[in-house]
């Protein structure tokens, strides 16, 4: 357990968590409070936003409908140019970390080919997600793990980590 | 009175524009207190979840009338406050680049400025950890050690596959024991 290499983040879980869940100590809600009168004000303030919604007509005008139309081809070629440097960056990068690693023998063209538009943004959502470079392995590890249908936890040393 | 059930709520809400209010009162009495600590849990300052829950409670009041009871109108509900919880994270993930704050940091001054957190030492700790995971294995040990969200609903609400999920669960929580093992050892 006191393995402190970059497997350390995949090892069984120790017991502090779960003692920690069962403690006669916890706190209600685990330490968060709301202010005083909180959700009757809430209530209050929502119902008036409805309200006054409610009698807002919904914008139809051409000038409107343009703009959408441009902020999405917008949106959708930055999303483009996103997965094009993705598909290039990610593979060169991180397949001989993950061969080094042995967690599974994935072919660089059989990666390529198998990468769907649900895949890249998925790898995009965990290349931005962290800077950290172990997290960002970690992650894309699971994004390879689902595109390649592979398990690590039928590998013996993860095993006994198998959730239900 | 008895609480009504969400398929009396929705047909109300569908049952004329006066009774649309009257639903919403009654989703936001039947479900605000368990959104607010489930968002609270993910963003931490109370600030930024009274934020969320207006904003979420509002798309509901605006997109009801869609809802196709393919899910739980909770499950409908979490999955808005979430892709809310999500969007302010990364914001606030943005912004803290700028100020060289780093995310222990972020936790004990929300916490402290707003003095609406009472946790104990421990779970303070757990707090501190939580707040160095990433954006989606946050929002995942969130859901599953908090509110122990079945797995098959997040994959509805996160879109992601039940495998990924377990996944990211599995390493958001040995993380945090690492962290918790440095921090009270």
């Amino acid at each position: 357990m006191n393995n402190t290499n970059s497997h350390n983040t995949l090892e069984p879980h120790t017991p502090i968590l779960d003692s920690l869940t069962n403690s006669e100590n916890k706190t209600p809600n685990h330490g968060f409070v709301a202010p005083q009168g909180y959700f009757e004000d809430l209530s209050h303030h929502i119902i008036t936003l409805a309200t006054q919604s409610q009698g807002q007509e919904p914008d139809n005008s051409w000038k409107s409908a343009i703009f959408r139309t441009a902020k999405l081809a917008a949106g959708f070629a930055a999303m483009v140019v996103l997965a094009i440097t993705v598909v290039k960056l990610v593979p060169t990068q991180n397949i001989d970390q993950i061969q080094d690693n042995s967690f599974a023998q994935i072919e660089e063209l059989e990666l390529l080919e198998s990468l769907s538009t649900d895949d890249l943004l998925d790898v995009i959502w965990s290349q931005e997600e962290d800077a950290n470079q172990q997290n960002i392995l970690t992650d894309e590890i699971d994004d390879y793990m689902e595109i390649m249908g592979v398990n690590l936890y039928e590998d013996d040393n993860y095993a006994a980590v198998i959730e239900n | 009175m008895s609480e009504k059930t969400d398929k009396e709520i929705i047909e109300l809400f569908i049952s004329s524009d006066e009774n649309k209010t009257l639903a919403l009162q009654i989703i936001v009495e039947k479900y605000s207190r368990r959104l607010y600590f489930s968002v609270r849990k993910i963003v931490t300052s109370h600030h930024d979840t009274d934020d969320i829950l207006q904003n979420t409670f509002i798309k509901i009041f605006q997109s009801l009338q869609s809802f196709r009871a393919e899910s739980s109108l909770y499950t409908f509900i979490y999955k808005i406050a979430v892709n809310e919880a999500l969007s302010t994270l990364r914001k606030r993930t943005r912004e803290r680049t700028h100020i060289s704050e780093t995310p222990v940091e972020e936790f004990d001054a929300i916490a402290d400025k707003e003095a609406l957190y009472d946790g104990n030492t421990l779970e303070r700790e757990l707090q501190h950890a939580i707040a160095t995971l990433p954006e989606k294995q946050k929002l995942v040990f969130s859901l599953r050690y908090y509110d122990e969200m079945p797995f098959k609903d997040m994959s509805i609400i996160l879109e992601t596959s039940e495998s990924a999920l377990k996944t990211s669960y599995h390493i958001a929580r040995a993380k945090v024991e690492t962290f918790l093992k440095k921090t009270l050892d």
